[in-house]
């Protein structure tokens, strides 16, 4: 058909291009010009060259911004890979339950932000939170905080890892079913054949499961990191970015550079800064993925 | 086949976008088509329900007595600023559209409303609503120093709400009516203190606190001889009397009894429900919440004006104002003019006002029954109107925003600090403020 059809095949891509051209590649690219000017979206951009960015690496609160991104990414992604990739082993090995398991595990990811959030926000409420009542009893409160309840969003030291567990619990059923999926187009007898030779379950683990799973692995690496930098959402329900700036990532400091001061060139100069760094991260991935992505 | 494709490659892409940039032309909403005899012009508004249920009881009398004309209500019940701007920046703003005096200095500054009092022949509106609504609403251009950017519908102050049934439960006086700092002091510590000879279900804070927005604390800077910005738009609030009231306002988090709970202890909670729960004696708020303690409070109460530095002076309170605008670049002024004049006519003012939400720009609105409400609480509604005659606008300028988020970040080590703050500790943080004025972010 595509040889004798290319016509055909210019319809069917056709809306799809025009799609991506006017809702993509445009913005993308006014966005690049616009991070050179001062812009408050109601006057004329005016051209600034390099200020936008010159304003950004003279602002200590862009290093402390980008500090904390860096902390959140590589926490939602740690705790979701490890989380995901136990949890799969686990359900993995389950004769029976296994679509009762992937039901409960992908439960959060359907389930609605803005409720998640709201709970999440309860549970860690430092005067009626359910975490600080279950804390209580077991002696922890008094020997983190002298007894009383820990402010967990509302503390510089605990705001950002209190963020991450729930980002974590609400993104990790999606980490679990691609894995499981992986896990499961391992050939049972490569498993069998190991156990015949003696292998313990770690080394099954370690020099079988997991150099196939590898594949499976890197693009779990490589789509949660692009979300894990992307996310705005629970911190602007939760936090607004505070207290002081603890948890502000850049998305989010993008969103009130652009809707809270009206700033859109700052917010520009963000998101070009954003884009440089998930396309390096990527191309990184990219390049390194060949010393332990097995069969690449 | 070559030609054909590259042909079809070319012709349907032009012809989309052709189709797209004729449909983004288009100016009228398609979804409510206006017979051509009349004279299409959009509104746009934020409210709750019953506040557009209300409207549009307006907008359906406007209809009877404008028939040439049909207005299109955008509701924007969210983020409203944000979407005006994109409406701005589309080139597609609302010909009339709600506004308060904090966001208009921002559109006016880039031209974006017109001057209202072209349209009024050189009447005065000063006998018709509140002056300092007027002039909270006013701007300056190259010809006129007194520009009206738009005629307003309320205004907003905040006062003191107090919870008279807790203090009577902790055995604690009512404040004099024209109650000092003092006064306030002593009431506050009275709550704190009484708790250790009173046992409550849980314990008790004197006062509410906020770190932004600073209309909240203004309050507390201005009765003490301070300012935010001086008349000609420099920083000030590093001047001593500044000081003075803004570390008053930081300490009530501190000392033996703190007056006021943290952050970090009221949660995700807001002060109004704390007040609601009886866990806060005093609030600081808005006329918006009576509609709320109304319905809901089991308790009595009623509002105070904000203490005064001493019994000689008055409560200075800030004072905002909310009214319609006019957009330069409508097509329609005539009838957007008269939708406005309609909006804002004592019978509109009425209807807004019977919600409870709002204090009317109109004083023969604010002394009826409408507002004043005889019988409902506040039993002290006046008080919201007393303190406009000593109301000071709350510094309004095109970058307010931005300076108010820089402030309140630099203010950071103090929000939530139980260690006291001295007035040097604040002027010397606050000082370097005064050097910033001409940077992005800064007035």
């Amino acid at each position: 058909m595509t040889k004798s059809n290319p016509l055909k095949i210019w319809w069917f891509v056709t809306p799809s291009l025009l799609g991506l051209a006017l809702l993509t590649y445009l913005p993308t690219l006014a966005s690049f010009g616009l991070s050179f000017a001062l812009w408050d979206l109601l006057g004329a951009p005016t051209w600034v060259g390099l200020h936008n960015y010159q304003q950004l690496v003279t602002n200590p609160l862009f290093f402390k911004i980008m500090g904390n991104t860096v902390v959140f990414v590589v926490g939602v992604a740690t705790g979701e890979l490890l989380l995901a990739t136990t949890l799969a082993v686990w359900v993995n090995g389950l004769v029976r339950g296994q679509r009762w398991f992937q039901s409960i595990f992908f439960l959060p990811v359907i389930a609605p932000l803005i409720s998640v959030s709201l709970v999440w926000g309860w549970f860690y409420d430092p005067a009626q939170g359910l975490l600080n009542q279950l804390l209580a009893p077991t002696g922890l409160l008094t020997a983190l905080n002298n007894g009383q309840p820990i402010a967990w969003l509302y503390n510089e030291s605990t705001v950002l890892w209190a963020l991450i567990i729930m980002q974590v619990w609400k993104t990790v059923g999606y980490a679990f079913l691609i894995t499981l999926a992986g896990l499961q187009t391992i050939p049972d007898e490569v498993h069998h054949a190991a156990t015949l030779d003696g292998s313990t379950p770690w080394q099954r683990f370690w020099h079988i499961t997991f150099p196939l799973l590898t594949p499976t692995l890197f693009f779990l690496v490589t789509v949660t990191l692009i979300n894990s930098f992307q996310t705005f959402d629970s911190i602007y329900l939760l936090t607004q970015g505070g207290p002081n700036h603890a948890s502000n990532v850049l998305v989010h400091w993008l969103f009130e550079q652009a809707f809270d001061t009206f700033d859109v060139g700052t917010a520009c100069a963000l998101a070009v800064c954003l884009f440089v760094i998930i396309l390096g991260l990527t191309l990184i991935q990219w390049a390194v993925r060949k010393r332990w992505v097995y069969n690449e | 086949m070559r030609f054909l494709t590259c042909l079809y490659t070319l012709t349907l892409p032009t012809i989309l976008m052709g189709c797209l940039v004729f449909m983004g032309c288009q100016h009228t909403n398609t979804a409510n088509p206006s017979p051509p005899t009349t004279t299409p012009i959009t509104l746009a508004t934020w409210g709750n329900t019953a506040e557009i249920t209300q409207l549009k009881q307006q907008l359906a009398l406007f209809h009877q007595q404008h028939p040439g004309t049909h207005v299109t209500l955008r509701h924007i019940p969210e983020n409203y600023l944000q979407k005006l701007h994109i409406l701005a920046a589309a080139k597609r703003l609302p010909d009339v559209f709600l506004i308060n005096s904090y966001h208009l200095p921002m559109f006016a500054q880039h031209g974006l409303v017109q001057d209202l009092s072209t349209f009024t022949n050189g009447h005065t509106l000063a006998n018709t609503y509140y002056p300092t609504a007027l002039q909270a609403l006013s701007f300056k251009t190259n010809t006129n120093p007194n520009a009206l950017g738009a005629l307003p519908r309320d205004v907003s102050n905040v006062v003191m709400h107090i919870n008279t049934t807790l203090l009577d439960t902790l055995h604690i006086p009512h404040p004099p009516r024209q109650w000092t700092m003092a006064d306030f002091n002593a009431t506050a510590q009275a709550i704190c203190q009484s708790q250790r000879q009173v046992a409550l279900p849980k314990k008790v804070y004197g006062v509410s606190f906020y770190k932004q927005p600073a209309l909240f604390w203004l309050p507390w800077v201005w009765n003490h001889g301070g300012e935010l910005l001086a008349d000609n738009g420099q920083f000030a609030l590093h001047q001593p009397n500044g000081v003075a009231g803004l570390a008053r306002y930081l300490n009530f988090h501190t000392g033996d009894c703190p007056i006021a709970p943290r952050k970090n202890q009221i949660g995700q909670a807001t002060p109004t429900q704390w007040f609601m729960q009886q866990r806060l004696a005093m609030m600081v708020s808005g006329r918006w919440v009576t509609p709320l303690l109304r319905q809901h409070a089991t308790f009595t109460w009623d509002v105070w004006p904000m203490p005064r530095q001493n019994p000689t002076t008055p409560s200075i309170t800030g004072v905002d104002a909310t009214g319609y605008a006019l957009a330069a670049s409508s097509t329609q002024p005539t009838a957007g003019w008269q939708l406005i004049q309609f909006l804002t006519r004592q019978d509109a003012i009425k209807a807004v006002t019977q919600s409870g939400l709002v204090v009317p720009a109109r004083p023969d609105v604010a002394n009826s029954d409408a507002f004043l409400a005889p019988g409902q609480p506040p039993a002290h509604s006046a008080v919201f109107l007393d303190t406009l005659a000593h109301g000071h606008p709350t510094p309004h300028h095109p970058n307010w925003g931005a300076f108010e988020k820089h402030l309140t970040h630099t203010l950071a080590p103090y929000w939530h600090t139980t260690n006291p703050v001295s007035t040097a500790q604040l002027a010397a943080t606050l000082s370097p403020l005064a050097n910033t004025t001409q940077h992005k972010g800064a007035p």
